[in-house]
């Protein structure tokens, strides 16, 4: 650049160098009062988009806990009435091992048999139980059906269908979040001498039959049903165990979730938040060299010939 | 002495003029655009003394403006380009501010749509998610729509400060003129005031900072300026005029922005401007604000097509099916053509499938109609007002309605408003309309022998084979046709597609041919036909490529009807009819057997239900229309039919052949006498009908109908010419027999045949009584059909008529239906409403099987005698089935493969990208300038420093100037006093 500089250019030139620092430290300010690099969107595109994406997969993450919570609380409850029914189970079985000896009377296996009713009601009203927002829980998706309808003849009729609402964990991976009432009720294979399936019943049926056969002093009946009622336990253990290993994966899953978000939160914070000993650090400088610039323009710019001329 | 004096004289006269030069200078050190002024002297022309010449003193040159005309342009060069980048440094930040907010962003609204979504299938029952859902979806439209009126807003923004902007230029240029004005005066530049040179090149460089501009200079020192990189014809300061320059926007939302110089005279388009603030301005405008716009527009629709596309399929808590979750019809907008403000309101709206119309609406009140002009097409027509009491009209599906009393001649911009942003909104209104439920469900029998975890997936239905075909009937609807095909093929001769509202398909084979017509469905099925098919065409069936691969034959449901008909259906086989049915002239049939022949076995056809008995004939005969009527006739009773035989000839007097003579039943008729007229002839028939049986009768209309009396009503007529060895006769007939019709009257005339899948009643026995056999469907089927013809070689005609599909919706729930496994590489699909089988499809796990739109999927193979019953999923209120599909939407990727949200935050950075460009630039550009005007100072500049030491110079030289006077003054009073 020439040496020649006139007087209106070289005030305009001082004047720019001030007011574009002042500029700077004015946003330092800002950033510093706010916390935030990105006081407006635009101040900092960068922190702006990784705020935005990371913002978006922290709550995704926090969804997801959301949902895996309810749905876990939903497990509980099917854990605690099949649990019930468990126990119930027991006694029958007990009930049915005492039964087919020959220590006991027709009108005490009659007493039997009322106890047995009196289980099968009880487990029908279990498998029919409502959520808290009295939705049927054991009904498939028709949650709005009775399940377990008590017809004349004392048998009992499934009302709800097969379907089992699934939640997509990961891509193809779906974890039920219901026993259908079809998978409650169990399907058993009644076998004939020969050891030839004649039909498949469920766990109603069978103590409906158990019944009938305790009313009838039936002791070939009782047998069936002994062997019979240890597979409708076994199947209700099974879905215990499915229930129990649900319950685990939901709670690795929401653990998983929760550190994902610290780790999310930690990047939204590198990303967006600043750093307040850089900021400092550089609004000291700026300051500085502001005072600076200051401070020269006021000596330089008195000095003019005009000064000496008397 | 004198000489010292003037020459004193002369010096301080000039450094006066310095020392007011200089303090000019100094006043004028913070005017705007002053350019340093000085004074230059030179000296007089010397007197001549002797040989010897002395000098006269000095004089000054003029006043002279400093001035640099190279960094003058290079200033205004470089102030143009800095201006440039300004508008669009401060429109993206204002930009990425609207778009980047946490909350305000668009894809926080998407991410909270799929958040709750995800929500809601985890509990699709629960009232609590499903409102939230809605809410969330509503967010989203409605956040859409608030980014949409932002960016609205900027456009107008845009538009006002390229009106204001233009607007200064001109005022600007309009002051440049009245310079030009003053300059024109003095003819050389170097003559001219300073203060108007500097005045011009300060209007110039202000000029500068709006556009770039191209400046010429003529000597008198005027600037002549036209926009940089336009052609001389588009000077907007010219020699004596400056010409008005104003922006142009498009009639369509989003067009070019055209730049109009002179618009009330020359009206040229000048093209673009580059730099300066306006340039600045289109750029931000036409290479990132609209192509932002686009893009989001892109995004928004692309998210709201897929997901209605899914939720279209799903069922809701209401039962329904089919409903969209968004609206992105396009919404209509009028303006005011004109610069009124709109007296009336005007609604304009469309249906989604409506083409998109850009129109110009003028209301007539003397005519009572609109003046309207396709924008796009500039095609312009006259469309009446609805009614007397409706003003409104229509226009291409466009409806518009008017809301207040009209003005003859007002005139509106009626335009769709494209932009999916901003037409977003919410399609349902309550949560029982979520369609969180898949339609269907499916459920395995409780005898299963294991679980296998069937499933269903939709929208999979496969092409239909249509193109093996002889004929794709699909592609004329509505209208009848009889076309030649081969028969016995491989490929059927007509393609029926599914869904069409009905159909008739009828072949009517001369006696001599025996076709039977065989009608399947794609998938292998026999509906009409024979119950055992020929082997050879059955081998060729079976390699058909119109028929599903894999699937097995079935006919247990051929020529049935009714309850073990293909479900249930109606479709019917034979001659139906109700009122009146009448046959064609029947065929000749003549028996030169020997005995008897039947022509028809007993009960082979039935009429109405009862069976008809042997149609045969005597040795010799021909069979006569009496002889059908007749037989039809004895089971009039049960049919309630009454047959009636006409045998009538018809003619005009200009189809006879004079040239040969006649013979009815044997008896001559015309012999040599050419009978001259029609009653001339019908007296040479009279006069024989005695022996002939036949009259004639004469129209007044000239016709002659020769037809049977009555006794023999029905009876052939044969016609014949005494001439030996000719073989046409005086009516223009081949010699021979002439076989009438039958008439056939009842409530029903319903010919059918009697097993004809066993041959028992086929269709040449109803060619034989002058009837087409048809197969008829009278209601729509979910089916292809496949139309072949079998039994002789020949070719046949079929004729055949397809009735247009009806307006269907776009989904529906299909009807209920079972697969049974007959083993594990077999499965039967059966149709659970009739208990008809549809098809039995060949079947390898784990591939799925195909079921009209739906495929059934197992995680476990079937095996042998599994069965499954695939419902309708009404009362299924805790399915998530189809919420699940609709999270998928999330990770689909939008134009790029970038997931929505992503898209998105691409779309700030870009524009980001953009703003960072354009403020490195800034920055550069603003060193160029700076060095630009600092390069123009050097030369034109006032530095204190310099005017202060001229000061002292001129002032030194002032005072010696002086003492020259006060020596000459000294040397003259001295001359006096010394001449005393």
């Amino acid at each position: 650049m020439d040496t020649k500089i006139s007087t209106a250019q070289y005030f305009k030139m001082m004047n720019d160098l001030m007011t574009t620092q002042q500029g700077k430290i004015a946003e330092l300010q800002s950033q510093l009062s706010a916390g935030k690099k990105n006081v407006t969107p635009s101040t900092d595109v960068k922190a702006t988009t990784s705020s935005l994406k990371l913002s978006q997969v922290i709550s995704n993450q926090e969804d997801d806990i959301r949902n895996l919570q309810s749905v876990n609380a939903g497990y509980k409850e099917e854990e605690a009435i099949m649990m019930s029914m468990v126990n119930m189970m027991q006694r029958m079985e007990d009930l049915s091992v005492s039964a087919r000896s020959d220590t006991y009377s027709a009108n005490e296996l009659n007493i039997f048999a009322i106890e047995v009713e009196g289980y099968m009601d009880d487990i029908r009203g279990l498998a029919n139980s409502r959520d808290s927002n009295g939705h049927f829980m054991f009904a498939g998706t028709k949650v709005t059906t009775l399940p377990f309808v008590k017809k004349a003849d004392g048998s009992v009729e499934y009302k709800g269908n097969q379907t089992e609402p699934k939640l997509e964990l990961d891509t193809g991976y779906k974890l039920p979040l219901s026993i259908s009432g079809h998978k409650l009720a169990g399907v058993i294979e009644r076998k004939n001498a020969l050891g030839v399936v004649t039909s498949r019943v469920d766990m109603f049926k069978v103590m409906q039959d158990f019944v009938t056969a305790l009313k009838a002093n039936d002791k070939t009946g009782v047998e069936l049903a002994l062997s019979e009622l240890q597979t409708v336990s076994k199947n209700l253990n099974s879905n215990l165990v499915d229930n129990g290993l649900r319950q685990t994966l939901v709670e690795e899953r929401r653990d998983i979730s929760e550190e994902k978000i610290v780790i999310y939160k930690g990047l939204l914070s590198d990303a967006r938040d600043v750093d307040y000993a850089t900021a400092v650090t550089q609004l000291s400088s700026d300051m500085l060299a502001l005072e600076a610039a200051q401070s020269t323009f006021a000596k330089v710019s008195q000095l003019s010939i005009l000064n000496f001329i008397r | 002495m004198a000489d010292l004096l003037n020459i004193g004289a002369t010096a301080t006269e000039l450094y006066r003029q310095a020392l007011s030069t200089v303090s000019n200078n100094i006043a004028n050190l913070n005017s705007d655009g002053y350019s340093r002024q000085e004074v230059r002297a030179e000296e007089t022309i010397p007197t001549k003394m002797g040989v010897d010449y002395l000098g006269s003193g000095v004089a000054s040159k003029g006043v002279f403006r400093a001035f640099n005309e190279f960094a003058t342009s290079n200033v205004r060069i470089a102030n143009s380009k800095v201006n440039e980048q300004e508008p669009l440094m401060r429109y993206t930040d204002r930009l990425v501010d609207l778009l980047g907010s946490d909350k305000g962003s668009l894809s926080n609204g998407i991410t909270r749509f799929f958040a709750s979504a995800s929500n809601l299938s985890g509990n699709p029952a629960e009232e609590a998610f499903r409102q939230e859902f809605l809410m969330a979806t509503e967010f989203l439209a409605s956040r859409s729509r608030a980014i949409g009126s932002e960016l609205a807003s900027i456009d107008v923004e845009i538009y006002d400060k390229l009106e204001t902007d233009f607007s200064e230029l001109s005022k600007l240029a309009d002051s440049l003129r009245l310079v030009n004005k003053e300059l024109v005066k003095t003819p050389f530049a170097g003559k001219q005031p300073p203060q108007l040179l500097d005045q011009r090149d300060f209007l110039l460089k202000e000029m500068s900072s709006y556009a770039s501009l191209d400046v010429s200079i003529d000597k008198s020192g005027r600037a002549l300026v036209k926009l940089g990189g336009t052609s001389n014809s588009m000077r907007f300061v010219d020699e004596n005029k400056s010409y008005l320059l104003t922006p142009k926007f498009s009639e369509v939302s989003g067009g070019p922005i055209a730049i109009i110089l002179d618009s009330y005279g020359k009206n040229i388009n000048v093209g673009e401007v580059r730099s300066g603030s306006i340039g600045g301005t289109l750029s931000f405008r036409n290479k990132i604000f609209e192509p932002l716009r686009d893009n989001l527009d892109i995004l928004v629709n692309t998210i709201g097509t897929s997901i209605n596309n899914l939720h279209r399929q799903g069922l809701n808590k209401n039962g329904e099916v089919g409903l969209e979750l968004f609206d992105l019809t396009p919404q209509y907008n009028a303006v005011s053509a004109g610069d009124k403000t709109l007296s009336t309101a005007i609604t304009a709206s469309a249906s989604a499938t409506t083409p998109k119309v850009n129109i110009k609406a003028t209301w007539e009140s003397g005519k009572a109609r609109w003046l309207v002009t396709d924008l796009s097409t500039k095609v312009s027509s006259y469309i009446s007002r609805n009614s007397a009491s409706d003003n409104g009209f229509s226009y291409n599906g466009l409806n518009v309605a008017v809301n207040g009393t009209l003005q003859n001649g007002e005139s509106f911009l009626i335009r769709p408003n494209l932009r999916a942003v901003d037409n977003i909104k919410v399609s349902i209104e309550n949560t029982g309309q979520i369609s969180t439920a898949d339609r269907l469900q499916i459920e395995g029998a409780i005898a299963n022998s294991r679980e296998t975890e069937p499933s269903l997936q939709y929208d999979m239905r496969a092409t239909a084979l249509k193109e093996h075909a002889q004929f794709d009937t699909g592609t004329i609807l509505g209208v009848a046709q009889t076309k030649t095909f081969k028969s016995n093929t491989v490929e059927p001769a007509l393609f029926i597609p599914r869904d069409v509202a009905g159909f008739t398909v009828s072949i009517q084979p001369p006696i001599v041919n025996d076709h039977q017509l065989q009608m399947f469905t794609s998938e292998y099925n026999h509906i009409v036909g024979s119950n055992t098919l020929a082997v050879p065409f059955a081998a060729g069936l079976a390699t058909s490529k119109s028929i599903e691969p894999g699937t097995t034959f079935i006919n247990d449901y051929v020529n049935k009807q009714g309850a073990t008909g293909y479900k249930d259906t109606t479709i019917t086989l034979g001659n139906f009819a109700s009122g009146v049915s009448l046959s064609d002239g029947l065929p000749i049939q003549t028996n030169s057997s020997g005995g008897a022949q039947t022509l028809i076995a007993s009960n082979a056809l039935k009429l109405n239900g009862t069976n008809l008995p042997a149609l045969a004939i005597a040795n010799g005969t021909t069979l006569s229309a009496a002889q059908v009527a007749t037989w039809a006739n004895t089971i009039k009773g049960a049919t309630n039919v009454t047959a009636e035989a006409d045998n009538t000839l018809t003619y005009t007097y200009d189809q006879f052949d004079i040239t040969k003579k006649l013979s009815i039943n044997g008896t001559t008729i015309v012999n040599a006498g050419v009978p001259a007229s029609l009653e001339a002839l019908a007296t040479l028939i009279n006069a024989q009908t005695g022996t002939t049986g036949v009259e004639a009768i004469v129209y007044p209309n000239g016709k002659i109908l020769i037809q049977n009396i009555v006794a023999n009503k029905g009876n052939n007529i044969v016609l014949g010419n005494p001439t030996a060895g000719q073989t046409t006769n005086f009516l223009n007939e081949s010699n021979g027999i002439k076989v009438g019709r039958v008439k056939y009257t009842g409530t029903n005339v319903n010919f059918e045949f009697q097993n004809h899948g066993a041959g028992q009643g086929k269709a040449t026995d109803l060619s034989r009584i002058g009837f087409a056999t048809t197969i008829t469907s009278n209601s729509r089927l979910d089916d292809d059909f496949l139309v072949y013809v079998t039994g002789s070689t020949n070719d046949v005609s079929i004729r055949y008529d397809i009735q247009e599909r009806p307006t269907l919706p776009q989904v529906s729930i299909e009807p209920p239906f079972s697969l049974t496994f007959l083993s594990p590489t077999q499965v039967q699909v059966t149709d659970t409403n009739t208990d008809t089988v549809l098809a039995k499809q060949s079947y390898s796990w784990p591939n799925g099987v195909l079921v009209n739109d739906v495929k059934v999927v197992f995680e476990e193979a079937p095996t042998t005698g599994d069965v499954f019953t695939i419902t309708t999923n009404e009362g299924a209120i805790g399915d998530n089935g189809n919420i699940i599909r609709i999270l998928a939407v999330q990770e689909v990727g939008v134009n790029g493969d970038e997931i929505p949200t992503q898209r998105y935050i691409s779309l700030i950075s870009d524009v980001s990208n953009q703003h960072n460009l354009a403020e490195m630039s800034s920055q550069a550009l603003k060193v160029v300038k700076d060095d630009a005007e600092a390069l123009l100072d050097k030369s034109v500049g006032v530095t204190l420093d310099t005017e202060a030491a001229d000061l002292i110079r001129y002032q030194q030289s002032y005072q010696a100037a002086a003492q020259i006077i006060k020596v000459s003054q000294d040397i003259f009073d001295f001359l006096i006093s010394a001449s005393r």
